[in-house]
């Protein structure tokens, strides 16, 4: 229940931050929005209404959530700064690696990795299949 | 821009029509009801899915708008486009896999079919449908006026036809996507989305490497924009060169916004089996990630020339892409990247017309308990009239490409994405908190992006409408489902569905 709990929470934590004129409110933002992303994709993961926490989903999801909340947080921390590694701001590293290169493949094998356990297994399709027959014969 | 003097770009301009024209006559032959004609017959492959889907959400917006975006935003633009890591499998994850086992187990063609059999409400499909519509016309109008401005660049149509020649080169790319479009609906779609979709990574790798070359490498692109009056270091920093708030509300829309997008939801119902769907993440995000690299090569190449003294600044910035093809790609590969630009360009249009015609002749019709006796017939001429309105509101709302279709993308976003992604997930989610949702998300991104326009948002500076939108769509979404009550048991199907 908890994932629910989040994803209804982080619709006003967003509208709020939207509204706030204050720096606080830049990091609130960027958090509302991985966990948002993260708090989804969990939802869509779980089967049979099983939202419970899932170890082997949580070494997925968790270091995404950790590195893009991070990136996020890096970028505007590191807004206007002078640290600029090989001429480019740090700010632009972290988006280019954190936010765009690394997550890649990290998520995608992660999904092709876990696809049978919490993507679509043989015996779901079946099931919906074999609904679908029923119906279809009911009707 | 007098480009007659180059063969080469025109013949391979001329070359791509000819091919695009072929696949829509053949593919008119293969199309016989509205389910080929719509969903393409369910029996589309895994790279054939994966590539549309592609080409479908890679457009005029990231190909010429996008380096039109960088010019004048610097590096804050690039937070539209990075969230590709991760949108493909938050798309499978939470809305893909659900909406291709509901085509299993219904008559499903459209995302207001998918609604309308979740919610058994016809007043929530039909307030999608009217949501696409809306939506569409937006997107439509993008891909329209980034049409004209290409092929006014490629056929050099200014020198003959003056002032109109944008309506020109915009009526001549629209005729070439209406026959297709017309004559081979989606198995048209799908199969010149495999072949945009190839030309589209390759076009966009070789640009890259070209333009970042035509800068003096990497190092002194840098130094150039860094030492540059005109850029300077804050041309580079993401958060440089918009208010903070721009930048994230950029993420935010394009990340989560990508829930709502019925162009790219569409196409996992053309895949033949949804177990497929194990390798789509990889194969979109690869894909769309070869594609940004155009963005990202030619939105920087630009800038750095300009503090070079090799190019002029530009007085519009969306002409990035055609002048650095023009006056510094050679003419085989500018030629080339031509036509993956004029094919990303024609497979959304394509996509948004299919869809269109699909909510105006299916959705609408039958949430009036009014159903079409011939769909095939009416989708067609559906297609002529929203080309149509798209051209003349592509006309009248004269923007950038890229904020024309920030517009587009937040309307499906707000209206479509909460309900179909919490609402496909969790029982709980009721019709009335579906359709509330639905018309929070509606209303509210066309009046911020109204009072927007005359500067009256009432947020922080920098706040974007459609990032108020979906944030205010996902809040009435889980409101409204916590104080109705409970809805009733779905049906087994459904039940399968949402369980799988």
């Amino acid at each position: 229940m908890w994932t629910i709990r989040v994803l209804a929470l982080t619709g006003p934590v967003l509208l709020l931050s939207m509204l706030w004129e204050h720096p606080l409110a830049y990091f609130l933002f960027a958090l509302g929005t991985t966990v948002l992303a993260v708090a989804l994709m969990r939802l869509g993961a779980a089967r049979r209404g099983n939202r419970a926490p899932n170890r082997r989903l949580d070494l997925i999801l968790g270091p995404l959530w950790i590195v893009l909340s991070a990136c996020l947080m890096g970028i505007i921390y590191y807004a206007d700064s002078s640290w600029a590694p090989w001429g480019v701001p740090v700010g632009a590293w972290l988006l280019l690696a954190g936010l765009w290169l690394l997550p890649l493949l990290w998520v995608s094998l992660g999904y092709a990795a876990t696809f049978d356990r919490f993507g679509l297994r043989q015996e779901d399709l079946h099931e919906v299949r074999r609904a679908a027959r029923r119906r279809g014969e009911e009707s | 821009m007098p480009i007659l003097s180059k063969p080469w770009i025109i013949l391979a301009a001329l070359t791509y029509l000819a091919v695009v024209f072929a696949i829509g006559l053949w593919a008119a032959r293969r199309t016989r009801d509205a389910r080929d004609f719509f969903i393409a017959g369910q029996r589309i492959g895994l790279l054939v899915t994966a590539l549309a889907t592609m080409t479908a959400s890679y457009s005029g917006f990231v190909f010429l708008g996008g380096p039109g975006l960088t010019y004048r935003l610097g590096t804050a633009s690039f937070f539209i486009c990075v969230s590709v890591s991760f949108t493909a499998a938050l798309l499978c994850w939470t809305v893909a896999k659900r909406l291709r086992l509901m085509s299993e187990v219904r008559e499903i063609y459209t995302v207001p079919d998918a609604f309308f059999h979740r919610f058994d409400s016809r007043l929530t499909s039909g307030l999608a449908a009217l949501a696409l519509l809306v939506g569409t016309i937006g997107y439509l109008g993008v891909q329209f006026r980034a049409l004209g401005v290409l092929i006014e660049a490629i056929f050099g149509t200014r020198a003959y036809f003056g002032e109109a020649s944008p309506w020109v080169a915009m009526a001549l790319g629209i005729s070439v996507v209406l026959f297709y479009s017309v004559a081979g609906g989606m198995i048209a779609g799908v199969y010149t989305d495999l072949f945009q979709g190839l030309l589209m990574m390759l076009a966009a790798v070789a640009v890259f490497v070209t333009a970042v070359s035509q800068a003096g490498g990497p190092a002194m692109l840098v130094e150039s924009i860094r030492t540059s009056r005109d850029f300077g270091p804050a041309f580079l920093d993401p958060l440089g060169g918009v208010p903070v708030m721009t930048g994230l509300g950029f993420f935010f829309v394009f990340s989560i916004g990508t829930l709502g997008q019925p162009h790219m939801l569409h196409k996992f119902y053309m895949l033949d089996d949804p177990r497929k769907l194990k390798w789509m993440p990889l194969l979109i995000g690869g894909s769309q990630t070869l594609c940004v690299l155009i963005w990202m090569g030619i939105g920087l190449a630009v800038p750095a020339l300009v503090a070079q003294g090799r190019l002029r600044a530009l007085t519009r910035p969306d002409d990035a892409a055609p002048a650095f093809l023009l006056n510094f790609a050679p003419e085989l590969l500018a030629g080339l990247v031509f036509a993956g630009i004029l094919a990303a360009i024609m497979s959304t249009a394509d996509s948004f017309l299919s869809i269109g015609s699909a909510a105006l002749v299916r959705d609408l019709p039958l949430a009036l308990r009014r159903p079409l006796s011939n769909e095939l017939t009416a989708g067609r001429l559906a297609v002529v009239l929203i080309a149509v309105a798209a051209a003349l509101f592509s006309h009248f709302y004269g923007d950038l490409i890229a904020l024309l279709g920030t517009f587009a993308f937040g309307t499906f976003a707000a209206a479509l994405g909460p309900a179909l992604a919490v609402g496909l997930n969790w029982r709980r989610v009721t019709a009335r908190a579906a359709t509330a949702s639905i018309l929070t998300g509606l209303i509210l991104n066309l009046g911020l992006e109204i009072a927007n326009r005359y500067q009256a948002l009432p947020f922080a500076s920098g706040v974007l409408p459609s990032a108020v939108a979906l944030a205010a769509s996902f809040t009435v979404l889980f409101a409204v489902s916590h104080l109705s009550p409970p809805p009733a048991e779905p049906a087994p199907d459904m039940q399968a569905v949402m369980e799988a």
